[in-house]
């Protein structure tokens, strides 16, 4: 574009010389998607694997728990993910339906893909859920009875129902992510857990972690942790504050992604568990925190956490308990 | 031999498994790679992105054999560059590729050291062309803010303020930035073109 800059040429040499100059080319987004992901297992196999060998010592055996009390339903999948998908499948419960955005909903079909691309709508039914991981990590899950247009890698249109947004720990900030547009404003993920609710007359934006701002009307609201924003069709916004576990949240747990234990220790379950139900892990003694770093975990889980909890910490000598908005965890009575 | 702290701290918190680490990894080296490539497999991005992600992959595979002693981007061009002879060598139709200036031996060394002599006036000499392609090569070796930083200011035209904003920094953080982007710039640049006046000039007397 070669606007001109705060300095006049004379006075700045460079000047000249990047007038002929474009800016500089950049890859296409598909294969930049399609990379990233590629790179990320290979880097999470890496890690992975040398997590692995250094807790192999300390290990728990027996924390294998497949089981789930949900139908997770696995149709025939397609094999190999396109270059041009947005997110994969990490989770499906019930009936989800998808068409292109361009077709008429009586053309939707029933999902059977592992991923998802750009330019699909996905609806899920009642009694369904979707669980998404995008291709640099990030969770969205879909409640029952939404419809969600996928526009792109940086938008989807939520048309009904729910949608949840997880960035992962510490990923707030600059971290890539979809906005979500809906018919009463935008919303733009500014950190890394919220939910956005539709209904004919508004959205509502619930914030568990970090800040989302909601655009409408011209008119930027932002909401931190624990705050729900409300906007109307006429772009007027409420703020109330809610909390950050229970029922609100609850059907986010219903799709959650499987959790790979292998090279996680039980400090890192714990907290994955807390991030999950919007508590706050609490260790009543040091020597209960060093035991968590110490225990090495083994397997993977597909349960809610509350119920994850209860099946893996028994294979240790720790023991939790949910106290409202904390996870208070300790060493087991008698254990040596 | 200068060690590349930064660089290193970035490598150890991948291996330690930090998700920033592994997005910082990737944001900031995945689009200067592929340029990187792609001037070399001209018209043909398919391609590029096979060796891109094929030398990404060998590099993360590799990644504790990273020592810091030279910039990481460095390290990665040198991976890539094995990979796209590799992948010359499987595709005859790409044999006789152009040799770069910056693929010079002498002058690769001097880019990665920048300890690069004094910056010529490259316009009256060169093509347009191949001014904007050595002005890519050497935002591109710069650490990635300073490019950034440079390619807003003086080609997409931002004011210093909306750089600042770009880089959630002060406007002062932001000039003093810019600063040193320039200094870095003219030092590469510099070096990018220093052999070539040369030859030019010797060809003139």
């Amino acid at each position: 574009m070669n606007r001109p800059t705060d300095d006049g040429p004379a006075r700045d040499p460079l000047a000249p010389l990047f007038r002929h100059a474009n800016a500089r080319p950049s890859p296409p987004e598909a294969d930049e998607q399609a990379v990233r992901s590629l790179l990320r297992a290979e880097w999470k196999a890496l890690v992975g694997a040398r997590r692995k060998r250094r807790l192999g010592v300390l290990a728990v055996a027996a924390s294998v728990v497949l089981a789930t009390s949900i139908v997770v339903l696995q149709p025939a999948r397609e094999p190999a993910p396109s270059a041009a998908a947005l997110a994969t499948i990490v989770r499906q419960s019930g009936l989800i339906y998808t068409r292109p955005v361009t077709h008429p909903p009586s053309e939707a079909r029933r999902l059977v893909s592992d991923t998802v691309s750009a330019g699909q709508v996905l609806r899920t039914a009642d009694g369904a859920w979707l669980g998404l991981e995008w291709s640099g990590g990030l969770s969205m899950r879909l409640d029952q009875n939404s419809e969600l247009a996928l526009l792109g890698a940086d938008a989807a249109e939520l048309v009904s129902g729910s949608v949840y947004i997880d960035s992962g720990a510490g990923n707030g900030l600059g971290q890539s992510a979809p906005e979500i547009r809906t018919h009463a404003g935008v919303v733009r993920h500014l950190g890394t857990q919220y939910l956005t609710a539709i209904d004919p007359v508004g959205i509502s934006v619930s914030v568990r972690e970090g800040r989302v701002q909601v655009e409408a009307q011209g008119v930027a609201a932002t909401a931190g942790q624990g705050e729900q924003l409300i906007v109307n069709l006429q772009g007027q916004v409420a703020r109330r504050f809610v909390p950050t576990h229970g029922k609100l949240w609850a059907w986010t747990e219903q799709v959650i992604p499987k959790l790979d234990l292998d090279g996680m220790s039980a400090w890192d379950f714990v907290h994955w568990a807390g991030r999950e139900t919007g508590r706050l892990v609490v260790f009543d003694s040091e020597a209960a925190e060093r035991l968590a770093r110490q225990t090495g975990l083994r397997g993977e889980v597909s349960l809610e956490p509350s119920r994850a909890l209860e099946l893996i910490l028994q294979t240790s000598d720790l023991e939790h308990q949910i106290a409202n908005s904390e996870i208070l965890v300790r060493i087991r009575p008698g254990s040596s | 031999m200068p060690i590349y702290l930064d660089d290193k701290q970035l490598v150890k918190q991948l291996l330690a498994g930090d998700e920033r680490a592994f997005s910082r990894f990737f944001e900031e080296n995945f689009s200067r790679l592929y340029r990187f490539a792609l001037s070399r497999l001209p018209e043909d991005p398919e391609s590029t992105r096979e060796v891109v992600q094929s030398a990404m992959t060998k590099a993360l595979r590799n990644i504790r054999s990273y020592r810091g002693e030279s910039a990481l981007f460095t390290w990665l061009c040198v991976i890539c560059r094995n990979e796209l002879v590799d992948w010359t060598r499987r595709n005859a139709r790409y044999r006789e590729t152009l040799v770069f200036t910056e693929d010079d031996p002498g002058i690769r060394e001097v880019v990665e050291s920048l300890d690069a002599p004094d910056s010529a006036d490259p316009l009256k000499r060169y093509t347009r062309h191949e001014v904007t392609r050595l002005v890519h090569v050497a935002l591109d070796r710069m650490p990635p803010r300073y490019g950034d930083a440079l390619e807003w200011k003086y080609i997409e035209g931002y004011s210093v303020k909306e750089i600042a904003q770009r880089l959630q920094l002060s406007p002062e953080a932001a000039q003093s930035l810019l600063a040193r982007a320039k200094h870095s710039f003219r030092e590469i640049y510099g070096a990018l073109t220093q052999p070539l006046m040369d030859e030019i000039k010797a060809q003139e007397t």
